[in-house]
């Protein structure tokens, strides 16, 4: 049975979160064993980990991302 | 008059003429000449004494004025060297002065590059420090302001 | 003015940022120690391939098996522990190259060492394959050292692969480093590749390039004692990706490996610690082929795919002398030639320490200039002569005149091969050494008197014949109208010396 981790901001609803794993299976297989980690840091979005490969849909990511974006210096 | 010359006055005359005649070369030759010659010699020997000084007068004249050039050359060599260290002195300070310059525009340049690279530098880190401030601001923010409706939009754009 | 260039600069950013899933395979780290890591999953994972570790430290994949990898790591392995993350990067070991890498001083990874920012915009792998034998042309074109001793009788040329081997201390950096000197008012671009050297000596070397004004067209790859085993090993093969751009642009380089003998150190110590089947000296199996897919890079290239070429002077440590030893043996096989310094001659002197008999180019004269190959060809078997003769002039038995004047005229060109550390010669000097040697004009001379008439000899032929000069310089050859004055103007200079 294949294990995947979702990481997930603290403030999404059961809901919500049904409908990711939902979504999800349909991915990975019914097989699919989903656990759920919440961290703040995900602010909106998801982190899914499963077989080795991360898909990182979060918003804190796309900041940490523009951060690093914007403090490159200019060539 | 024959009386008044008698044989014996004419022997005498002839006796004293052949005396003074005797003694004549006698004193010629034993007294004259060598007088003559000692007193010969003495002229020479005066003669070749005022001839050296004449000549150690000349060549002192020579000497002296040689002395004087010499003297004269030394001065001007003096004012040529004097004139050369001068010139060398000048042109060294000249090279100390333009070496001084072009370090101290070496020196002016390389404090304004660096002034310029620690501009640089402060301006990036202002940049980074605006960066930082303004995405922590939306980070806090959009902490507050994500509602549910955005997560399931995020859902759906990715699994379709 | 500073704030509207800072928020130009912040929209541009802005709008050229375009959110999206971000995808990265993942591993967890099971073991870790000695700088070598075990990771466990990592799905997709490449032989080679840099990975990224929680706190931002990076390894190289060195091992694949069905389970996960074995990493080496590139610098601070204490900071790895069990139950980290791994992240694959897709990135296969890459260094930047470029044209601003020339003046700089940079890390295996390419990370500056010199304190200057360092913008690249084009990355080259750490592996590239070789050329292939049709892509290649013969050796023709001299590179010259400046030494006198290697440029007459152990010639380099252009992509030819030539070994400096030799004791600790008998000069074999000293050689390498001359020939990038002598690189000066040539077209060639030069790259020190510095493996497990001390850091002082590095600086030392850098330092010596500078003064010398040779840092402009040198690049130097430094991977030094305290650097990890990975980064040693890393370092040649970067160095080499380096030097394969300029080649790419039609241009010759000129490689130094300083030296293999720790680079081959470096790997066993990784072979070994990623648990592979020891060999001989404890080398892993594939030790030779280390060094061969890294010398046989160094090519000269066709006219056709842009004619430039990498002249390697890869440098091995020998202990004792010992030449038949297996790395010495290894590489010996591998490159054009070597150039073999003995810790005797050093000792008593004869600096560069070249022993001409153990020493060779396979290129041979095809890579000397034809007026170095009008004067140069009885050198070898004059000085060969004089060492055999010298062994009985040594237990002071008498010798015949004629064996007396071998035995001088040996001397005299072994003191007129001695030469002074970053003193490199141009092509006229050598050639009017050797032709005044042949003219016997440093008969006589004692050997402490050398260096100096050695030198005014130099400058008066430079004020004698400056058309003849220029005219070997420039051309590498030398007429026979040149020829007839050089040896005119030798010959007045002799008489105007004995007189």
């Amino acid at each position: 049975m294949k294990k995947c981790i979702l990481t997930v901001a603290p403030s999404m609803t059961d809901e919500t979160y049904s409908l990711l794993c939902e979504k999800a299976r349909g991915k990975f297989g019914d097989e699919t064993q989903f656990v759920r980690k919440n961290d703040g840091g995900v602010i909106a979005g998801f982190i899914m980990e499963c077989g080795g490969e991360v898909t990182d849909l979060s918003v804190g990511t796309q900041l940490k991302l523009l951060k690093a974006q914007l403090q490159k210096r200019e060539g | 008059m024959a009386d008044l010359l008698s044989k014996d006055m004419i022997a005498d005359l002839i006796l004293n003429i052949i005396n003074i005649l005797v003694l004549f070369f006698v004193t010629k030759a034993l007294l004259y000449k060598p007088i003559k010659k000692f007193l010969n010699a003495r002229k020479e020997r005066l003669e070749a004494a005022e001839d050296a000084a004449e000549q150690a007068k000349t060549e002192a004249d020579a000497a002296k004025a040689k002395y004087d050039g010499l003297l004269a050359d030394a001065e001007s060599i003096k004012a040529q060297a004097a004139e050369r260290a001068e010139k060398e002195a000048r042109e060294q300070a000249e090279r100390i002065i333009a070496e001084a310059k072009t370090q101290a525009a070496a020196a002016l340049e390389k404090s304004n590059k660096k002034a310029a690279a620690e501009h640089d530098r402060i301006i990036a880190d202002a940049k980074d420090d605006i960066v930082n401030a303004a995405l922590d601001a939306t980070e806090k923010l959009l902490g507050r302001v994500v509602t549910d409706e955005d997560n399931r939009r995020i859902i759906e754009s990715y699994f379709g | 003015m500073e704030n509207m260039k800072i928020s130009a600069f912040l929209k541009n950013q802005i709008n050229s940022f375009h959110p999206g899933p971000v995808v990265y395979r993942k591993g967890t780290v099971v073991k870790s120690g000695d700088g070598v890591v075990r990771v466990n999953q990592l799905p997709g994972r490449l032989y080679g391939e840099l990975l990224e570790f929680d706190g931002g430290v990076f390894g190289m994949v060195f091992d694949l098996d069905e389970d996960g990898a074995g990493v080496v790591l590139l610098d601070g392995d204490d900071r790895v522990k069990v139950g980290d993350g791994v992240k694959g990067t897709d990135v296969v070991a890459e260094v930047p190259v470029g044209k601003e890498l020339l003046g700089r001083v940079i890390d295996p990874i390419g990370r500056p060492l010199d304190g200057k920012p360092l913008e690249a915009n084009e990355f080259y792998p750490a592996e590239r394959p070789a050329p292939a034998i049709i892509d290649r042309r013969p050796v023709d074109t001299p590179m010259m050292t400046g030494l006198l001793s290697v440029d007459s009788m152990i010639p380099i040329g252009r992509g030819q692969r030539e070994l400096i081997i030799g004791d600790r201390q008998t000069g074999k950096t000293t050689i390498a480093i001359d020939s990038i000197i002598n690189q000066k008012n040539s077209d060639m671009v030069c790259v020190y590749c510095a493996i497990g050297q001390k850091a002082s000596s590095v600086a030392g070397v850098i330092d010596t390039l500078t003064k010398a004004g040779a840092m402009k067209y040198t690049t130097v790859v430094a991977a030094t004692a305290s650097d990890s085993p990975a980064m040693q090993y890393l370092a040649p093969y970067c160095a080499c990706s380096v030097a394969e751009y300029f080649e790419a642009q039609g241009k010759d380089v000129l490689i130094v490996y300083d030296d293999l003998s720790k680079h081959a150190v470096a790997y066993r110590t990784i072979s070994l610690l990623l648990l592979r089947p020891p060999g001989r000296e404890a080398f892993p199996g594939d030790i030779f082929y280390l060094h061969s897919r890294l010398l046989e890079r160094s090519a000269c290239l066709s006219h056709e795919n842009g004619g430039g070429s990498i002249t390697a002077l890869p440098i091995i440590e020998t202990s004792a002398g010992d030449i038949s030893a297996y790395i010495p043996t290894n590489v010996i096989s591998i490159t054009d030639g070597q150039i073999y310094l003995e810790s005797d001659l050093f000792l008593s002197g004869v600096r560069p320490a070249v022993n001409t008999g153990l020493s060779v180019s396979r290129v041979g004269q095809a890579a000397q200039y034809p007026a170095m190959k009008a004067v140069s060809g009885k050198l070898r078997i004059e000085l060969s002569q004089y060492r055999e003769m010298a062994v009985f002039a040594r237990f002071g038995s008498d010798v015949d005149p004629a064996t007396r004047r071998m035995l001088d005229r040996g001397e005299t060109l072994v003191n007129v091969f001695k030469q002074n550390r970053n003193a490199p010669y141009s092509l006229f000097d050598e050639v009017s050494l050797i032709e005044a040697y042949k003219a016997d004009y440093f008969a006589g001379v004692k050997s402490k008197e050398f260096p100096s008439e050695i030198k005014a000899f130099l400058s008066a032929l430079e004020e004698a014949v400056p058309e003849i000069k220029k005219e070997v310089n420039e051309s590498g050859k030398m007429s026979d109208e040149a020829k007839t004055g050089l040896e005119e103007a030798i010959k007045k200079l002799a008489d105007g010396k004995k007189s």
